[in-house]
């Protein structure tokens, strides 16, 4: 590969060298994703239960998980529970992260060290450890959470975080957002490290306000990861499964159960692959409709830092 | 940029509360890993724990072929960086630094890839797998969280070439270096934050996931560390000294790869600009 | 007979298609050859396996038996494809309640006509033997078993001046003496019983002449509304009600409970026979101090039939070494290796074996329970219900927090009716 870029020669090379660039990483998505995505819709086309898949019998049943899954209403509450969900958990996740990687970039040396190996370690933990710890810390007889109110005066003695799926989508949502934060936070603070020191002196000479630094600097620098983290906390936000899974297996009487949690029971919970494969086809498809334009809007961004 | 003492002490001390607001739940599993089981659970929680033992520690390291373990993590794990930093490289140049047809499709299906659920791919990959004879090789296991991390590679790090003003590549050129020199010596090191971003990204996805690890790496003594981590866990309960004991040991490496390479990524806003 | 036969041909005829094994289990038989076995991680003691091994190899000259011992997380995706492959294991541990699953899809050998040669096999503990038949063949076989009973501390029944109870009357009125006895204590209670803990729920509804689910036709549908499984549910609030102060939307297992009773402040709990040993490596103060007695049933001097948990043994229909791993699971199955299962605290396969371990009181008390013991129902979809959240569980929270039964219920049987509908 370097042997091509070395070649500056002629125009031939130069239209073949993007191609060869992009190849080996296409290569992966079309090919080694691709297939496995296309059998996953073709899955989704059959009944694929435990019996077909000792067997390695296929059985066509055209659109019927798609009709299961559509027309049974609890679909439907959940996938509005899941985009309100989601919503919230990145707006959270998106503030906050931006806030931290400010601060990153204000606070002295050590602090920013001190800070930025907690974000990771808080990154790197096992989402299943975090779900225990947290469970824990707000357990109803043995939590510190309880025990910490209740010395301050407040009655939480025998209080239960998990009690109603309002209170249980909170803890949640607490865990999902600190454990999403240090991923935000670093990579936007890695985004701004990308900022020539000079603009930062001129517009400094200039004696401008901080939040005109912000918009004419760091704003411009951000922006595209901005987007991109933002598209990504949705899909994950989205597509959550472990932490909500672990807190309650979707409880209280099934309140907290999400797309995923729902594909999961519906699908591999039932041993019905067939249906978990269609119910996975309907959620990409949900989150391509609700990113569509977001996307366009991505990809569009692209061609002003091309042109810049 | 100037700033008045009573602002730096201010946006310090948020800063000293905000570790501890991150750092508490960590400083609870650590802590919880040198309690002895009977302190673990009470009805008056300590925040210091009183008796200290290393218990959990022992039980979690003597586990039988925690070594194997080890050794399939790292070297999945280091792979998967490689692998994925590698080729996201090249695909980031093409896309911030060339003009060419199909770009735009191209980055689009970066984008819809990121979507594609991969907990749901578990089965159809493991049939493709199983009939091409990859079950319980670790290469399999690279190839699948490679492709797990490569479009969130591929597009940060094209905001990151992207980032770097074409003129800096075209003056290294104009002092003499060739193009691959002009890359390696004033690109790359503008790349390095970016190239730690996705490195960690890449390395703790391949270091956690357990559901493919769990399915495809079928001996023992091939599987990595999220199954002897999920030991602790059992039909009937937590092992909680346990599970914490396994979990921090399970943080450290990612920790020690942090501070490895911190001084890139945290040496400061602007050190790491326009020095070529 | 003839059904049978068409089953077991079914059977082959299914292994022959599947394009996971093309080999032929004769030609297995030649040659140094790996019997590989799963085990769940804690179901055989290091000593015992090793002893397993070491037989096993002696009489088999040129088998290396391996073992891979299996955790429990997501241990039914790893079974489902683990089976389906060419390098399926040889011989493999499924929990009772998973059995019927794998046994009517055609992943496990038929081993109904090597029944015979088990040693005990006419003498099964029901709730391992049933699990493990599928349309009148036999697909796994009893491996051992578990059963809860009730685990109390005998200082604390001392110092309230209570017997071991003989009647649910008696049990239930154990509460005041004991909390009068330890009012000091203001976290003490009688009985540690979280909402959540279906299995003795399940004892209740069996006790009273329920059952959680029954056969109509061609289906399945929930049975809690029966008057029989209302009278469980309602002695499940009472004893709740009267013993317990633990939280009603908690199952046993977080917190563990074992971790709850070496606190100190609980005088009984409904816990497995290790459950016993950890209270008492937990908390070195409370070795001497417990003592085990069956959940009364409602009929004086009875136990009330347990849960019976446990886990079968099975070859998948993939193995390529078949007849080795029947003569396996034969070997595990054999009086002699469940002697040193039940030494090892584990209630033994059979009946017949009621007289080892002798001087082990808790394990004496917990295979007299297993003898009247039931199981969850024997069909496939039964595995669905006890998928997270369970409805069992959802229900027994709702009535304990104050939902009339008969909505609950009602509303569980619609939820158990459609898992188990698939």
């Amino acid at each position: 590969m370097p042997g091509q870029l070395a070649r500056s020669g002629g125009p031939g090379d130069t239209r073949a060298l993007p191609y060869l660039l992009i190849g080996p990483a296409l290569f992966a998505m079309v090919v080694m994703l691709g297939w496995p995505v296309v059998s996953a819709v073709v899955i989704s086309l059959q009944q694929l239960d435990l019996a077909q898949f000792f067997s390695g019998e296929t059985v066509w049943v055209g659109f019927d998980n798609y009709r299961e899954i559509l027309t049974d209403s609890f679909f439907w509450t959940v996938t509005a529970r899941t985009v309100v969900f989601t919503v919230v958990n990145v707006l959270l996740t998106m503030a906050v992260g931006l806030g931290v990687a400010l601060l990153l970039g204000r606070v002295g040396r050590p602090l920013r060290l001190t800070l930025s190996a907690v974000l990771v370690v808080v990154w790197a933990i096992p989402q299943i450890t975090a779900t225990v710890v947290f469970q824990w810390l707000f357990d109803q007889q043995f939590g510190v959470v309880n025990h910490v109110l209740t010395s301050l005066g407040g009655d939480f003695r025998d209080h239960s975080w998990f009690s109603s799926g309002l209170s249980t989508f909170a803890i949640i949502t607490l865990i999902v957002v600190w454990q999403a934060v240090p991923f935000v936070a670093l990579s936007l603070y890695a985004a701004m490290t990308a900022i020539p020191a000079e603009l930062r002196e001129a517009v400094a000479a200039d004696g401008a306000g901080p939040w005109h630094a912000y918009w004419a600097i760091t704003w411009p620098a951000i922006k595209s990861m901005v987007m991109v983290l933002t598209f990504l906390s949705v899909i994950w936000d989205f597509k959550a499964f472990t932490q909500i899974y672990a807190v309650r297996g979707g409880g209280p009487d099934r309140s907290t159960i999400t797309l995923s949690l729902y594909a999961y029971i519906e699908g591999i919970g039932k041993n019905h692959y067939g249906v978990a494969a269609a119910a996975s086809v309907v959620m990409v498809l949900l989150l391509l409709g609700l990113l569509a334009a977001y996307l366009r809007l991505m990809v569009r961004s692209l061609d002003e830092d091309m042109t810049r | 940029m100037r700033r008045s003492r009573a602002g730096t002490v201010t946006i310090n001390a948020v800063g000293v509360v905000l570790i501890c607001v991150f750092a508490f739940p960590v400083y609870w599993m650590v802590s919880t890993a040198f309690k002895p089981t009977i302190d673990i659970l009470g009805y008056e929680p300590n925040l210091w724990p009183s008796a200290l033992t290393m218990e959990h520690f022992h039980t979690a390291v003597t586990r039988p072929l925690f070594f194997d373990y080890v050794r399939n993590s790292l070297l999945v794990a280091t792979s998967t960086v490689l692998l994925s930093a590698a080729v996201a490289l090249l695909a980031a140049l093409a896309v911030a630094r060339m003009q060419w047809r199909g770009r735009r499709g191209f980055l689009t299906l970066v984008l819809i890839v990121q979507t594609a659920p991969f907990e749901a791919l578990m089965i159809p990959m493991f049939i493709i797998y199983r009939d091409l004879g990859l079950l319980d090789r670790l290469p399999a296991l690279v190839l699948t969280y490679f492709i797990f991390t490569l479009p969130f590679t591929v597009w940060t790090l094209r905001s990151f070439v992207a980032a770097i003003p074409a003129d800096l590549e075209e003056a290294a050129m104009v002092d003499g270096c060739s193009r691959v020199g002009a890359y390696v010596r004033v690109v790359l090191p503008l790349l390095w934050p970016g190239l730690i971003a996705t490195g960690i990204f890449a390395f703790i996805t391949a270091w956690n996931e357990f559901l493919f690890a769990l399915v495809i790496m079928q001996t023992e003594d091939r599987q990595t560390l999220p199954l002897w981590l999920s030991s602790f866990r059992t039909a009937f309960g937590t092992d909680w000294g346990g599970t914490m004991a396994a979990s921090t040991l399970f943080t450290l490496p990612v920790l020690v790869f942090f501070l490895a390479v911190q001084h890139k990524l945290v040496s400061g806003l602007g050190a790491g600009a326009v020095k070529g | 007979m003839k059904v049978r036969h068409l089953t077991a041909v079914a059977a082959v005829v299914a292994v022959a298609t599947a394009a996971c094994s093309s080999s032929d289990p004769d030609e297995a038989d030649s040659g140094p050859q790996t019997l590989t076995v799963w085990y769940m991680d804690g179901s055989l003691s290091d000593d015992t396996a090793a002893a397993v091994k070491k037989q096993f190899e002696a009489d088999h000259k040129d088998v290396t038996v391996k073992y891979q011992v299996q955790t429990w997380d997501n241990i039914g995706e790893k079974l489902t494809t683990a089976m389906s492959s060419k390098s399926s294991p040889d011989v493999v541990e499924i929990g009772n309640t998973q059995v019927a699953q794998y046994a009517s899809v055609g992943a496990l050998a038929d081993l109904t006509d090597s029944v015979g040669d088990f040693d005990n096999s006419d003498s099964w503990l029901p709730g391992l033997a049933e699990p493990g038949q599928w349309e009148d063949a036999t697909f796994a076989i009893p491996f051992y078993a578990g059963d809860r009973t009730v685990i109390y501390r005998t200082d604390m029944f001392d110092k309230a001046g209570v017997e071991v109870p003989t009647s649910w009357d008696e049990f239930i009125a154990l509460g005041e003496p004991l909390s009068k006895a330890h009012a000091g204590d203001k976290k003490f209670m009688p009985l540690y019983l979280p909402g959540q803990e279906w299995y003795t729920l399940a004892s209740l509804v069996w006790d009273e002449g329920g059952d959680l689910a029954a056969q109509s036709g061609d289906s399945w549908e929930g049975t809690l509304s029966t008057p029989e499984a209302q009278a469980g549910m309602q002695r499940y609030q009472e004893m709740y009600d009267a013993l317990s102060k633990a939280p009603a939307d908690i199952d046993e297992a977080t917190p563990q409970q074992f971790e709850v009773m070496a606190q100190g402040s609980t005088a009984m709990m409904i816990g497995l026979a290790w459950e016993k040993g950890s209270v008492e490596t937990t908390n070195t103060e409370l070795a001497d101090k417990l003592g085990v007695f069956a959940l009364p049933s409602k009929s004086a001097g009875q136990p009330a039939p347990p849960f019976v948990g446990g886990s079968d043994l099975a070859v998948p229909a993939a193995s390529d070494a078949q007849q080795l791993g029947t003569e396996f699971v034969q070997l595990v199955a054999s009086t002699e290796i469940q002697t040193l299962l039940a030494e090892g605290g584990a209630i033994p396969n059979s009946a017949a074996l009621a007289d080892v371990a002798s001087d082990n009181e808790v394990l004496q008390v917990q295979i007299a329970a297993a003898e009247t013991g039931q199981v969850t129902p024997v069909t496939p979809g039964w595995a669905a219900v006890e998928t997270a959240p369970n409805p069992i569980k959802d229900m027994m929270t709702k009535v304990l927090t104050g939902t009339p039964i008969p909505d609950a219920a009602a509303e569980a049987d619609k939820l158990i009716t459609d898992r188990m509908a698939g």
